[in-house]
C-alpha cells in the first residue's frame, strides 16, 4: 500500500476550494508534518494564487477552462533521522468544465425519443477526441498509482444521476485496476484500498451527521457498491466537511440552487478528518505487514 | 443461488417502467441484504435512470424508439467471505411498437414460415431466445388493459414462451426422446401490471379467465411452481384511476416477484 491519495469529484464539487483551504490550514499548522512542494512548484504557485483570491479578495475560484488539465500535488512530510519521510501524498487533476463527466460518464439524451450518448465508453478510443484519450490515460495512471481515494460529493450537483454515474465509473476503474494488479477474480473484494466519501459544502445543506443517509440519497450506486460490495467495510468511510465554514452566507440562484458568498473569516471544519483517517489506514496496513 | 430473471410482455405492458421503478426502489430504499450492482451494466443504469427521471419529473412514460433493441440488465449482489456474490440477474429487452409481435408471432415459429422473419429482427430474435434459454425465473407481465392488442394475443405469446422454456428445460428420458416432461426448478411470476386501472379481486382467477391456455399450460407443465401477483409500478389511485403524476409514484408489490424467486 503506497501513500498516494487520489482526489476525485465532479465539476464544482469543491475539490479546488478544499485543496486551497487545506493548503492554508496545513501551512499555518504548527505540527510535525510539513507541506512539502519539492518538485511540485507549479502546484504551490497554483494553490497560493487561488488562496490569495479566496482569502484576500474573497473570490471563489473560477471554473477551469473546458478541456484543460492541471495537476495539483503535494506531500506531507516530516524529518526522521536526517532524512525526509513523506507520510502521504495528495494528488489530483483539475479538469475544465464537464470534461471529466464527458470522459467517464456519458451524457444521455432521451429527448425526441432518441438516445444520444456523448461520448460513450463503448465507443472505440480511436473514435474519440485525442485529448480525451490522453486525459483518460492520465486519470487511469493516477488510479493505478494510488492506494487511497477521496471522493468529493456535491450535495447540490447539476444532476443527481450524473454525479453518481461519474463516481461509479471511477469506482469501476479502481476495482478493475486493483483486481488486475493483484491478479484477483472479478468478484473478489479489494482489501488494500481505502476510500473516503467526503460530503462537501455542509454549510449549505447540512449541519448534522446524517452523512451516510445523504450519501445513500445522492450517490446510491457508488456509495453502496463501495461500502457493501467491492471493498472491506472498514476501509470505506464517510465524512462531511465545510471548506468555507458554517458562517458562510448563501444566495439562491434563479434556478433554485444555492451558492456561497465567501465569508470574511474562513473557518473550515473537519477538513483534516479524512487525512487523519488515511494516516491511520496507512499505519494499520504497515503494522499488519 | 444466482437467479437469472427474465421479464417478458407485449409492447406497452410496462416492462421498462416496471424495471425502472424496481431499479429506483432498490437503489433508494434497498432490498433485504442485496445491493444493486450495475458494475457491468452502466448502459442499463443510464437508461433506467433516465426513464425513471422522466417518470418522476415529467409524469410521462418513455416510449421506445422504433426498430430499437435494447437489452436491460440489473444485478443484485451481496458480499460474503471476501467475494461479491450475485443473487439475481434481472434482464429484459426493450422493443418498440409491433416489433415484439413480429418476433413472437405464432406463425413465425412454424418451420415453414421461419425464413420470412425480416432480417433486421433475426439478431433481436436470437438475443430473446438466448434470454429464454438461459433464464431460470420468469416475470410474465400481463397488460390488463391492452391497447392495440387483445388478451388472446397475450395468451398466445405467453404459451409460446412457456413452450420454448419447456422444450429447453423439460425432463426427457434421453437426448433422443422427443417428449418433454414436467419442468422443474423454473419459477414463473405471472404479474398483472397496471393493476391500479381495474379491479382484480383474485389474481389467479383473473389469469385463469383471461388467459386460459397459458394458465392450463402452467398448471400442467410447471408443477404449480408459479405465482400470480397484481402489481402497480406507478401506484394505486382508486378515485381517479389515472396515472399518478410526478412525485406521487408509489409502487405496489413490485418487489414481490423477487421475493418469490429468492425464497429458498
Amino acid at each position: 500500500m503506497n501513500n498516494k491519495v487520489g482526489l476525485f469529484g465532479t465539476t464544482s464539487s469543491g475539490k479546488t476550494v478544499y485543496l486551497v483551504v487545506l493548503y492554508e490550514y496545513l501551512n499555518k499548522l504548527k505540527a510535525e508534518l510539513v507541506l512539502d512542494f519539492k518538485n511540485e512548484e507549479d502546484s504551490e504557485a497554483y494553490l497560493s494564487g487561488i488562496a490569495q483570491d479566496l482569502y484576500e479578495k474573497k473570490v471563489l475560484p473560477e471554473m477551469t477552462d473546458r478541456r484543460s488539465i492541471r495537476k495539483v500535488a503535494f506531500n506531507l512530510s516530516r524529518q526522521v533521522k536526517n532524512t525526509v519521510e513523506t507520510v502521504f501524498r495528495m494528488e489530483t487533476y483539475d479538469f475544465g468544465g464537464d470534461t471529466l463527466l464527458d470522459i467517464f460518464a456519458p451524457n444521455l439524451d432521451l429527448s425526441n425519443n432518441q438516445i444520444v450518448e456523448i461520448p460513450n465508453e463503448n465507443i472505440p478510443d480511436e473514435n474519440k477526441p485525442s485529448e480525451f484519450i490522453n486525459m483518460k490515460k492520465t486519470i487511469n495512471s493516477l488510479i493505478e498509482e494510488s492506494s487511497s481515494f477521496m471522493f468529493m460529493v456535491d450535495p447540490n450537483p447539476i444532476g443527481r444521476h450524473k454525479q453518481d454515474r461519474f463516481l461509479a465509473a471511477i469506482l469501476n476503474q479502481i476495482i478493475d485496476t486493483n483486481q488486475k494488479k493483484n491478479r484477483l477474480k472479478s468478484n473478489s473484494v479489494i482489501e488494500n484500498v481505502s476510500i473516503a466519501f467526503v460530503l462537501t459544502k455542509s454549510d449549505l445543506y447540512y449541519n448534522n451527521q446524517h452523512t451516510e443517509r445523504e450519501l445513500n440519497k445522492l450517490i446510491p450506486q457508488s456509495w453502496k457498491r463501495a461500502k457493501k460490495l467491492y471493498f472491506v467495510k472498514d476501509r470505506v468511510k464517510s465524512f462531511y466537511i465545510t471548506s468555507l465554514g458554517y458562517n458562510t452566507k448563501n444566495e439562491t440562484a434563479e434556478d433554485g440552487s444555492k451558492y456561497a458568498i465567501v465569508p470574511d473569516i474562513i473557518q473550515p471544519e473537519n477538513i483534516d478528518e479524512p487525512l487523519k483517517w488515511f494516516k491511520k489506514q496507512f499505519a494499520d496496513y504497515r503494522n499488519r505487514r | 443461488m444466482d437467479r437469472r430473471v427474465r421479464i417478458f410482455g407485449i409492447p406497452q405492458a410496462g416492462k421498462t417502467v416496471y424495471l425502472s421503478v424496481l431499479f429506483g426502489e432498490i437503489d433508494r430504499y434497498g432490498f433485504e441484504n442485496y445491493i444493486l450492482d450495475m458494475r457491468d451494466h452502466a448502459d442499463s443504469m443510464d437508461y433506467l435512470s433516465m426513464v425513471l427521471e422522466d417518470l418522476v419529473l415529467q409524469g410521462s412514460t418513455f416510449s421506445t424508439p422504433e426498430r430499437q433493441f435494447k437489452e436491460l440488465n440489473m444485478k443484485l449482489s451481496y458480499q460474503e467471505d471476501g467475494k461479491v456474490k450475485t443473487a439475481a440477474l434481472i434482464s429484459t429487452y426493450d422493443l418498440s411498437g409491433e416489433d415484439i409481435n413480429i418476433i413472437f408471432d405464432a406463425r413465425f415459429h412454424s418451420q415453414i414460415r421461419k425464413s420470412i422473419i425480416p432480417p433486421e429482427f433475426k439478431e433481436s430474435q436470437k438475443k430473446i431466445m438466448n434470454m429464454l434459454y438461459t433464464g431460470d425465473c420468469f416475470i410474465l407481465l400481463v397488460d390488463p388493459n391492452p391497447i392495440g392488442s387483445t388478451f388472446d394475443d397475450q395468451d398466445t405469446m405467453f404459451t409460446i414462451i412457456l413452450r420454448i422454456i419447456k422444450k429447453n428445460k423439460g425432463k426427457r428420458k434421453s437426448q433422443k426422446d422427443k417428449r418433454y416432461g414436467i419442468v422443474e426448478g423454473i419459477k414463473i411470476a405471472f404479474c398483472i401490471s397496471k393493476s391500479d386501472l381495474i379491479d382484480i379481486p383474485d389474481a389467479r382467477e383473473f389469469v385463469e379467465q383471461k388467459m386460459p391456455f397459458t394458465y392450463k399450460y402452467l398448471e400442467i407443465n410447471f408443477k404449480n411452481n408459479f405465482k400470480c401477483i397484481p402489481i402497480s409500478s406507478l401506484g394505486y389511485n382508486a378515485e381517479t384511476r389515472q396515472y399518478p403524476m410526478k412525485e406521487n409514484i408509489r409502487p405496489i408489490n413490485v418487489l414481490e416477484p423477487l421475493r418469490f424467486f429468492l425464497d429458498k
